[in-house]
């Protein structure tokens, strides 16, 4: 059913995880059952549904922070197995250290990769600049607004050029109107170095702003319900989408299938 | 011409503020200068402390100076010990074996916290004595230590650091643990290397929780250099007071006691400025630390 691409920058086939329920019985809960999709090179995908659907479960497997109890992952043809190299993850809650200024949060991210000095300077220059932080770079985390924070850590993922970017929930923290500017900052930032990105998210809205392709996932057990194409231009801006017809379309039907209506 | 009322009040204060400003009207000023000094913060300990050393000078010079040595005995008792080259060295003495003492139980008590707090196996197999060692008087102790390392210096530094040790590693530990996962997750993602995320994460994060477990140490630790002294050499201000106890001389007995609640002070103090050179994030009051 599932086309395999060999060139397919995500590869996930056939991936279930169960966890233990609690209690001796020895019965386990099926988060995730036989979950199969791929991405390309470039796309823009979303994961969304209700609570306990096993997005973020998903996200978290296919960066490698969580095992798969059957099935594979393969980013950029590379089997998945502990966190592979080179990727970006953008969390919910920022995961900055506070001790550390902007500037030595993005060198946090690439000590791994063991760079000559200049190399790490340019990088972070870089970053900074994509992120329009430069201005920020001796700043403590503390000293910055919610949505600054998840810019630095949209900049520290992007740091060491990643192969793909993972974002869990990165904006349902913030109020409404930080989100809405940096959900056109994001889009902007992701569409200019064309990464290949996963959002999990639980806006509807937010999945059409920024994807090439939505997956609709449910619970009990966890399992794509829908893909959706969103065969619109990429980066999107929010004045472009209002009243567009094509996406009020699009919005019923996301919301159809996740409420389980259509 | 005549004014409101309102316009009255309101030339009123402007008449006293000028006054106060100035100071031209001082019967005015008296009373608003005054209510501002007792709503400053300092007022209430100071004034506290003042009556209370009257009462104490009071009652004190109505009974047996054996029994209670009033404030005036104490400070000349404090000032002719000082003079006599009594309680300097005394001092000095117990500084160095608290430093000693609880030097070394910080270093191992962080070392062994670390350890416990990022290595399950290590936390089960230490775990037993350590809860078994913070449980247990450890002044008891203090025969067994005499035995091992001999009537002097070294006994009484290793008690202080026996009774200091065990808070730092269970303050440490549970600072480790601590660690938030999506600090620790973050860590994974960007491929960090197990002593990189000892250093740069989890030690950082830690530090308030090690600070607590350091103030109760020293202060453990101080009970140790005292009983120390008092029981096993007989010197520095441990055996001043044990000395000066069994001579009934309460007066120098009190002095020694108030320069060994100076030790604590003064180590306290220290472990504040460096608390906040070394980890300015942490905000004293939001820890939890255990006893």
């Amino acid at each position: 059913m599932i086309d395999v691409v060999p060139q397919a920058r995500i590869d996930v086939r056939g991936v279930s995880k169960r966890y233990p329920r609690p209690g001796r019985s020895g019965e386990s809960f099926t988060v995730l059952a036989n979950i199969s999709l791929t991405a390309a090179k470039g796309e823009f995908i979303s994961l969304i549904g209700t609570s306990g659907c096993g997005k973020t479960t998903l996200l978290r497997m296919m960066s490698g922070l969580v095992s798969c109890d059957q099935g594979s992952i393969r980013l950029s043809g590379q089997l998945v197995r502990g966190v592979p190299p080179s990727i970006g993850f953008v969390f919910q809650e920022s995961a900055l250290l506070p001790w550390r200024t902007v500037r030595d949060n993005l060198a946090f991210a690439l000590k791994g990769k063991h760079l000559a000095r200049g190399e790490v300077e340019r990088r972070i220059e870089d970053a900074l600049a994509l992120t329009g932080l430069q201005e920020f770079a001796r700043y403590y985390p503390h000293m910055l607004s919610g949505g600054m924070q998840q810019r630095v850590g949209l900049a520290r993922a992007l740091v060491g050029d990643p192969d793909v970017l993972f974002m869990d929930e990165p904006l349902s923290a913030l109020d409404a109107l930080t989100r809405r500017r940096l959900q056109e900052d994001i889009a902007a930032i992701v569409g200019r170095i064309r990464a290949t990105t996963v959002l999990v998210t639980h806006d509807v809205d937010e999945a059409i702003f920024f994807s090439d392709r939505i997956f609709v996932m449910g619970a009990a057990p966890g399992s794509i319900r829908e893909v959706i194409d969103v065969p619109l231009p990429r980066p999107r801006r929010h004045v472009d989408l209002l009243n567009h017809a094509e996406v009020a379309q699009l919005r019923d039907r996301v919301l159809g299938t996740i409420l389980g209506l259509v | 011409m005549s004014t409101t009322r309102e316009e009255q009040s309101i030339q009123d204060t402007q008449v006293q503020g000028v006054a106060e400003g100035v100071g031209q009207s001082p019967r005015r000023s008296l009373p608003a200068a005054m209510r501002r000094l007792v709503r400053s913060k300092g007022v209430l300990p100071v004034v506290s402390v003042i009556v209370f050393l009257g009462l104490w000078q009071y009652f004190g010079s109505q009974v047996n100076p054996i029994l209670l040595a009033t404030p005036s005995a104490v400070a000349s008792a404090f000032v002719e010990i000082t003079r006599d080259g009594t309680l300097w060295p005394a001092f000095l003495r117990a500084m160095e074996v608290l430093g000693l003492g609880f030097g070394l139980s910080a270093v191992a008590g962080i070392a062994v916290g670390v350890l416990m707090g990022r290595s399950e196996a290590a936390h089960r197999v230490l775990n037993p004595y350590v809860s078994f060692f913070q449980s247990t008087p450890l002044i008891a102790l203090t025969p067994l230590v005499v035995i091992w390392f001999g009537i002097d210096f070294q006994s009484e530094v290793a008690i202080t650091f026996l009774l200091a040790v065990w808070s730092i590693i269970i303050n440490t530990q549970e600072g480790i643990r601590n660690t938030p996962s999506s600090l620790l997750d973050m860590a994974r993602i960007y491929r960090a290397s197990g002593p990189s995320v000892i250093w740069n994460i989890a030690l950082p994060y830690a530090l308030p929780y090690i600070f607590a477990g350091l103030r109760i140490g020293l202060a453990k630790g101080l009970i140790g250099v005292i009983i120390g002294e008092m029981d096993i050499s007989l010197q520095g201000l441990g055996g001043l007071i044990q000395n000066y106890g069994d001579a009934f001389q309460t007066a120098q007995l009190l002095a020694a006691i108030i320069c060994s609640s100076l030790v604590g002070v003064i180590g306290t103090l220290i472990l504040e400025v460096l608390r906040r050179r070394i980890a300015p994030w942490a905000e004293r009051a939001s820890v939890r630390e255990q006893e």
